[in-house]
C-alpha cells in the first residue's frame, strides 16, 4: 500500500467535496481548451499571413484598381504582355493573374466580380493578401468549370442575390435581374452579367464584411463574359523569401516602369498581425487565469484536508513518515483531482464546446476587435473540438503542474506541523 | 545483564515563555529496561503524556538528556527524530488513530511504507502481526467496520510493525470496556516478553500486570 495508492484512496473519501472540486476545476479547464483551441486557430492564421503576405507583391494599373468597369474601361488595365515582362525573374515561385470588376448590386450595394485562374488563390478585393477565404456551403472551382457559368460567391454576396446560405444544397441559380445597376452609378462602364442564368457551386465566408460582397468566376468565364481579350486586373507575385521580397519588387518596378504600381503588402501583414497578436496575448491571459484559478481551487481544497486529516497527519508522523511520504499523498490527491476536473472539462469542451464556441468566441474576443473585422472574423475563425495527442498532454500537464502547485502549501504546513499536538487537538 | 532501552538524566520540559510557561516534566531521571513493561500513572495534567512524547521522540526536552536506543534524542534534528521514530519506535493511541480509508491490512502496513520495504514483505508481515493479534479474518476491514477492541488490536499489529525496540501506549485501554481492555493488557504484556512496552494509563489492570509502576504528579516522579 504506496503512499501513491493512499493519496487515491484519498480522492474518494469525501466524495461530495470530490465531486464540487471536480466540478470547479472543469470549468476553468474547459476555458483552458477553449484558449487553446483559439491559440491553435489563432497561429494557424498568422502562418497562414507570414507564408502568404510576407512574400507577397501586387502589381495594379499605375493609379488604379484594376477594375475593369471603371472610366477609362480596358486601357486602364494591364496590357496583355505584362506577364512575360516579368518572365525570368530569379526567386518568384508564383504568378497569379486576375480580372476584376466592380458591380452594382441591388440597393445599390456594390460587389466585385473577380476572375480567377482554376487552382489559383481566390483574393478578396479588400484583403487579397489573405487569399482563399473559407468554402462554408458547396464546392470549390474544378477544372471543368473553367469557361462554364458557374460561380462562387461571398456569404453577403448570396444573401444579396436572395439566396439563402443556410438552404443552399450545392448550387443554385440567379439571374439577371437581381444584378440591377443603381442609378449613375459607374454606368459608363458597366458590363452586367448577363444572358443566362448563372449557376453559384459554393458559398464562401471572408474574413472581412468587404470579402463576403464579392463574386468569383473563372477566368475564361470572366474573361467571355465582360469581353476581355488580353488585359489583366492584378498580378500577384509569390517571391521564395522574405529576404528577397524588397529585391524581386525593386526588379518588377525596373521592368514596367510607369506601367504599374508594384506594392509589397508589408502594411496589410502588420495590421493583420497586430489584430491576431492582440487576440493571441488575450487568450494567454485567459489561460494563465485559468491554471491560477485552477491552483487557487486545489490549494483551497487541499488545506480544508490538512485542518480536517489534522490527527492523521500527526498519527503518520507519529509513525516516523517524512515530509516527502506525507507530501506524496497530497501531491496524489491534488493531481488526481485537477486530472478529473480536467477529463470533466474535456468531456465539455468535447459535447459542447461546438454548440458554444462561437459566442464563447464572441462574448471573450468579439469586443476587443476593431468593429468591421470583429463579426467576421467570429463567423471565419476555424476552432477545433477534437482530442488530440496535444490535448491528453496538456491535461496531464496540466494536472501535474497544478497538483504540484496546488499542494504546496498544504505540504508546508504539515511539515511544520508537531505531530504531538496533531494527535492531542486534531 | 539487563539492557536500558531508554534513559532519562535530569529531564525538562516547558512549554511556553517567562511567566505564561508550564513546567511539565521537571527534573525526570528515568531508565527503562528492555523487555519490560511499565506503567507511568498519575493523575490528568501530571506530565504522562509529555514524558511518553518525550521517549517517543516526538518531543524534545528542554534540558537533560534523553538517550533511547543508544540515540541521544536531543542531538537529532526533527528528520532524526522522525527517523528513530519509524525504526525504534511504535505508538498506540487512546483513540486507536487508524487511518479510515484504508484496511486493517494497509493500516499494518503503512508504517513499513516509511522504511520502503518491499510490497510482498510488506503485506506478509502485515498478515502474520494481525493473525498474531487474531484479526486474521479481519484483514480486509475498514477500521468502521471493527469493533473498538478489534481496532486497538489492529494499532497494536500496526505498532509493530516495524520490529521497534520499544512500543508506547497512551491509555491503550481508555476507549474500551473491562473486558476488551483486559484483552489488550495481555497483549501488551505477551508483547513484553521481547519489546520495551511502556504504557501511560488509568487502569489498574495494566498497572497491577507491569514489571514496573511509575507515578508522576506535578512534572516529576515519585516511586
Amino acid at each position: 500500500m504506496g503512499m501513491l495508492l493512499y493519496g487515491l484512496k484519498n480522492v474518494g473519501r469525501n466524495k461530495i467535496r470530490t465531486l464540487i472540486v471536480v466540478v470547479l476545476i472543469a470549468l476553468p479547464f474547459f476555458v483552458l481548451l477553449m484558449m487553446s483551441s483559439v491559440e491553435n486557430a489563432m497561429n494557424n492564421q498568422i502562418k497562414r499571413i507570414r507564408e502568404n503576405v510576407a512574400t507577397l507583391i501586387q502589381i495594379r494599373p499605375r493609379g488604379s484598381l484594376g477594375h475593369i468597369n471603371q472610366a477609362g474601361g480596358l486601357n486602364r488595365l494591364l496590357p496583355g504582355d505584362v506577364t512575360g515582362k516579368i518572365k525570368g525573374l530569379s526567386h518568384i515561385t508564383k504568378v497569379e493573374t486576375y480580372l476584376i470588376a466592380l458591380e452594382p448590386i441591388a440597393n445599390y450595394y456594390m460587389t466585385v466580380h473577380t476572375g480567377v485562374r482554376i487552382g489559383d488563390k481566390k483574393r478578396l478585393e479588400s484583403h487579397g493578401e489573405v487569399g482563399d477565404p473559407k468554402i462554408i456551403k458547396g464546392r470549390d472551382f474544378t477544372m471543368e468549370d473553367n469557361g462554364q457559368d458557374v460561380a462562387i460567391v461571398g456569404k453577403a454576396y448570396a444573401h444579396k442575390v436572395g439566396v439563402d446560405v443556410d438552404a443552399f444544397n450545392g448550387e443554385t441559380y440567379f439571374e439577371k435581374e437581381v444584378l440591377r445597376p443603381g442609378p449613375g452609378v459607374l454606368k459608363s462602364g458597366l458590363r452586367s452579367i448577363g444572358g443566362k442564368p448563372f449557376k453559384i457551386v459554393g458559398i464562401f465566408s471572408s474574413e472581412y464584411n468587404f470579402g463576403d460582397n464579392q463574386m468569383f468566376l473563372p477566368y475564361e468565364t470572366f474573361k467571355r463574359h465582360y469581353k476581355v481579350s488580353e488585359e489583366v486586373s492584378k498580378i500577384y507575385i509569390t517571391v521564395d523569401s522574405v529576404e528577397n521580397l524588397e529585391k524581386v519588387a525593386d526588379e518588377v518596378r525596373k521592368r514596367l516602369g510607369p506601367l504599374a504600381d508594384v506594392i509589397t503588402a508589408k502594411s496589410g501583414a502588420k495590421f493583420v498581425s497586430l489584430a491576431l497578436g492582440t487576440m493571441k496575448k488575450i487568450t494567454r491571459a485567459w489561460v494563465i487565469i485559468s491554471i491560477l484559478l485552477m491552483i487557487l481551487i486545489i490549494l483551497f481544497s487541499m488545506l480544508l484536508v490538512t485542518d480536517t486529516r489534522y490527527k492523521e497527519i500527526g498519527t503518520l508522523k507519529a509513525m516516523g513518515a517524512s515530509a516527502s511520504d506525507i507530501g506524496k499523498q497530497f501531491v496524489t490527491e491534488s493531481v488526481i483531482l485537477t486530472l478529473l476536473g480536467g477529463i470533466l472539462g474535456t468531456i465539455l469542451f468535447k459535447v459542447m464546446g461546438s454548440r458554444i464556441g462561437k459566442d464563447f468566441f464572441t462574448h471573450t474576443f468579439y469586443v476587443y476587435m476593431p468593429g468591421k473585422y470583429g463579426q467576421s472574423l467570429v463567423e471565419n475563425i476555424i476552432l477545433r473540438y477534437d482530442l488530440s495527442i496535444a490535448t491528453i498532454i496538456l491535461l496531464v500537464t496540466v494536472s501535474i503542474i497544478v497538483g504540484l502547485i496546488g499542494s504546496s502549501y498544504a505540504i508546508l504546513k504539515t511539515h511544520k506541523m508537531s505531530p504531538m499536538e496533531a494527535i492531542r487537538y486534531g | 545483564m539487563d539492557k536500558s532501552t531508554a534513559k532519562l538524566i535530569g529531564v525538562v520540559k516547558t512549554y511556553g515563555k517567562g511567566h505564561l510557561a508550564v513546567k511539565a516534566l521537571d527534573g525526570i531521571d528515568l531508565n527503562v529496561m528492555e523487555a519490560t513493561m511499565t506503567a507511568i500513572v498519575g493523575p490528568s495534567g501530571s506530565g504522562k503524556s509529555t514524558l511518553l512524547h518525550v521517549i517517543g521522540a516526538m518531543d524534545k526536552a528542554t534540558k537533560g538528556e534523553v538517550e533511547v536506543v543508544g540515540v541521544d534524542l536531543n542531538a537529532l534534528d526533527q528528520k532524526g527524530l522522525a527517523k528513530v521514530r519509524r525504526e525504534h519506535i511504535g505508538f498506540v493511541f487512546q483513540t486507536f488513530n487508524l487511518i479510515p480509508i484504508l484496511s486493517a491490512l494497509e493500516n499494518v502496513m503503512l508504517p513499513m511504507e516509511f522504511i520502503r520495504k518491499g510490497r510482498r514483505q510488506k503485506k506478509e508481515r502485515g498478515q502474520h502481526l494481525l493473525r498474531k493479534v487474531h484479526l486474521d479474518h479481519r484483514l480486509r476491514h475498514k477500521p468502521t467496520e471493527l469493533s473498538g477492541g478489534e481496532q486497538q488490536r489492529v494499532a497494536i499489529a500496526r505498532a509493530l510493525a516495524n520490529d521497534p525496540a520499544i512500543v508506547l501506549a497512551d491509555e491503550p485501554t481508555g476507549n474500551l470496556d473491562t473486558k476488551t481492555g483486559r484483552i489488550i493488557c495481555d497483549l501488551l504484556r505477551e508483547i513484553a516478553a521481547e519489546k520495551t512496552v511502556i504504557v501511560v494509563t488509568h487502569d489498574e489492570h495494566i498497572a497491577d500486570n507491569a514489571d514496573r509502576v511509575i507515578y508522576i504528579s506535578d512534572g516529576q516522579l515519585h516511586a
